[in-house]
């Protein structure tokens, strides 16, 4: 009876109910990519035409901010699982370091938009054709969705590193680190189609 | 399946740097085919592009590779629901 | 279902029939009820292909309902059945899911669905199968387990009481509702046309017997929880664990893992093993 009640952690199930979160994500991310799928369908050319107004390199840029971190945060976990703990940190600052770099270029990309008075029912706004409002309207939607991501994954990892420095994540016990890592690669893979999807549209 | 994963003295830092170079490697890719104006087709690329990088994320960095059977399985439910829902909802779109 | 699937093999004292099959439609209820959301927007303008389509996958939902149903009443062929408050409340819930699911055949096809969109006939259909399928299976689960939850008997006279003015109050209440939609009486309107009067006082009656039931029902469990006759550990004779422990379950219900040697509804085995002993 008592090794029953004997509070052990279940790291598998740790990682299993992090998944199944990231499924729901799945699902809330799908609900608006399937509202893109529809207006694309229906104004191609207006979609085109709006794209083109976008910075290509600002998001050409974020991808490849997001891909290192990813890069890094993965290289963390495996540093931590051999015990590299200084190797592991330095890398776990190098994501949180990303992150912000990845948020200030958003802040100055939507700064310019903001600036030639493209906001969500901003009379500019107002005034192009139907098919540029909506692409704006989801841009504004899932990018900012997905900064959103980004900031709480900024929080996620900022406590991760606290608690890698004060040892609670060690070469024995990192599942939070493990969980706080799938939960940025997914912040990534959403990106990874988003830059494509707004900002070259074909 | 996991406890082997946790045995393993980590995946090696080779691996993941070869992983993110190709990641880098598609992005260019991705931005090259864009300005060649292919019309739909360069969306069905671009996507297609930008499933491989999901899928090369999923599997290394995610370790969906090292997981079990279960979940592997789990994972297609969300993703097979998604293509569906979309899928039913071009039903209207397309033959209206 | 679940709750309707455990209580039939108990008082019927058989296995439950098709234990597979009924698992298995549970799954594809789920797995196709994702895919019918076409069905409230047939009017809606929608494409006429994308309307076949989900009339078809409506009608597809109608497959593993019928499967359980069957299989429900299979597992009381031949069984030694008692007639007890659970069971009577999950053999109004067979009946009542039933009168909602054809009703919802009629909903699903498209040249019905013209006729009947918007009106009473779809307050009545979901009031069967949300009201007459979920709470009749979820007040026979209450009672079935009411005396592992609180380690007292309900009154079984109460009980009964209980459920007679449910079904006939229920019955009264919505079935006058399939007949109004069919004369056309639209639903979200609060007041009606004249020649619609009779059927909805008769409805409104059937709403009071309705509420009386309820009221019966829940003071018949309040009055019990605290004045009931305390409970055996097993007072249905059912196989399943929960009925191998004290009511209410002690602490960590276990001390030790008890050892399980037959299917949680296998009648037939415990009934020849008791012949062994006696022989």
């Amino acid at each position: 009876m008592n090794s029953a009640v004997q509070s052990h952690k279940d790291t598998a199930g740790a990682t299993i109910g992090m998944w199944l979160f990231l499924f729901t994500e799945i699902l809330l991310f799908g609900g608006i990519f399937m509202l893109y799928a529809v207006f694309r369908a229906k104004h191609g050319g207006e979609f085109h035409k709006a794209a083109e107004e976008l910075n290509r390199f600002a998001g050409a840029a974020n991808t490849v901010i997001l891909l290192t971190s990813s890069l890094t945060m993965a290289l963390a976990l495996a540093a931590i699982r051999k015990g590299d703990k200084t190797l592991s940190l330095v890398l776990q600052g190098l994501t949180i370091l990303l992150a912000c770099v990845f948020l200030a270029i958003k802040y100055i990309e939507w700064s310019a938009k903001i600036d030639h008075g493209i906001y969500p029912d901003s009379p500019v706004l107002l005034n192009l054709p139907k098919g540029e409002i909506l692409f704006y309207g989801l841009y504004f939607v899932m990018t900012g969705l997905h900064g959103l991501h980004v900031i709480i994954g900024l929080g996620v990892l900022t406590f991760m590193f606290s608690a890698t420095g004060k040892g609670k994540i060690n070469s024995n016990d990192f599942v939070g680190l493990e969980n706080s890592g799938l939960y940025w690669h997914f912040v990534d893979m959403v990106w990874v189609y988003l830059f494509p999807l707004f900002y070259l549209v074909t | 399946m996991r406890e082997d994963l946790r045995k393993q003295e980590g995946s090696g830092y080779a691996a993941y740097i070869l992983i993110w170079l190709i990641l880098l490697g598609l992005t260019v890719v991705t931005v090259t085919v864009s300005r060649l104006s292919l019309g739909s087709t360069g969306a069905v690329i671009s996507l297609a592009i930008a499933s491989l990088k999901a899928g090369l994320i999923l599997l290394f960095f995610m370790h969906l590779r090292h997981e079990g059977r279960l979940l592997k399985g789990i994972f297609l439910i969300p993703i097979v629901l998604i293509s569906l829902i979309i899928g039913f909802t071009f039903l209207d779109v397309w033959y209206r | 279902m679940g709750v309707v699937t455990e209580i039939i093999p108990v008082f019927s004292r058989r296995t439950i029939f098709g234990y597979r099959a009924i698992a298995y439609s549970s799954m594809a209820i789920a797995a196709v009820g994702y895919f019918v959301w076409g069905h409230h927007m047939f009017t809606s303008g929608m494409s006429d292909t994308a309307r076949a389509v989900f009339s078809f996958l409506t009608f597809l939902v109608a497959v593993p309902s019928g499967v359980k149903v069957f299989n429900w009443v299979a597992s009381l062929y031949k069984g030694s059945i008692q007639v007890d408050a659970p069971l009577l409340f999950t053999l109004a819930f067979i009946f009542l899911f039933s009168i909602g699911g054809l009703t919802g055949l009629v909903n699903g096809a498209l040249a019905t669905n013209i006729h009947i969109h918007g009106t009473y006939f779809i307050v009545g259909h979901f009031h069967y199968v949300m009201f007459g399928g979920t709470a009749f299976a979820f007040f026979a689960g209450l009672h079935y387990w009411f005396p592992k939850m609180s380690g007292r008997m309900y009154s079984e006279k109460r009980a009964r009481l209980a459920f007679i003015f449910l079904f006939t109050g229920f019955n009264i209440l919505y079935f006058p509702m399939f007949i109004l939609g069919w004369q056309g009486m639209p639903r979200r309107y609060y007041d009606y046309l004249p020649r619609f009067h009779e059927l909805n006082a008769v409805s409104t009656v059937g709403s009071w017997i309705l509420a009386a039931g309820l009221i019966i029902l829940f003071a018949n469990f309040l009055r019990s929880v605290r004045r009931g006759e305390t409970a055996d550990w097993n007072p249905w004779g059912g196989t399943t664990l929960e009925w191998k422990v004290s009511s209410p379950p002690p602490a960590e219900n276990f001390r030790e893992i008890p050892l399980v040697t037959h299917g949680p509804y296998d009648y037939e085995q415990r009934k020849n093993n008791e012949e062994r002993r006696i022989r």
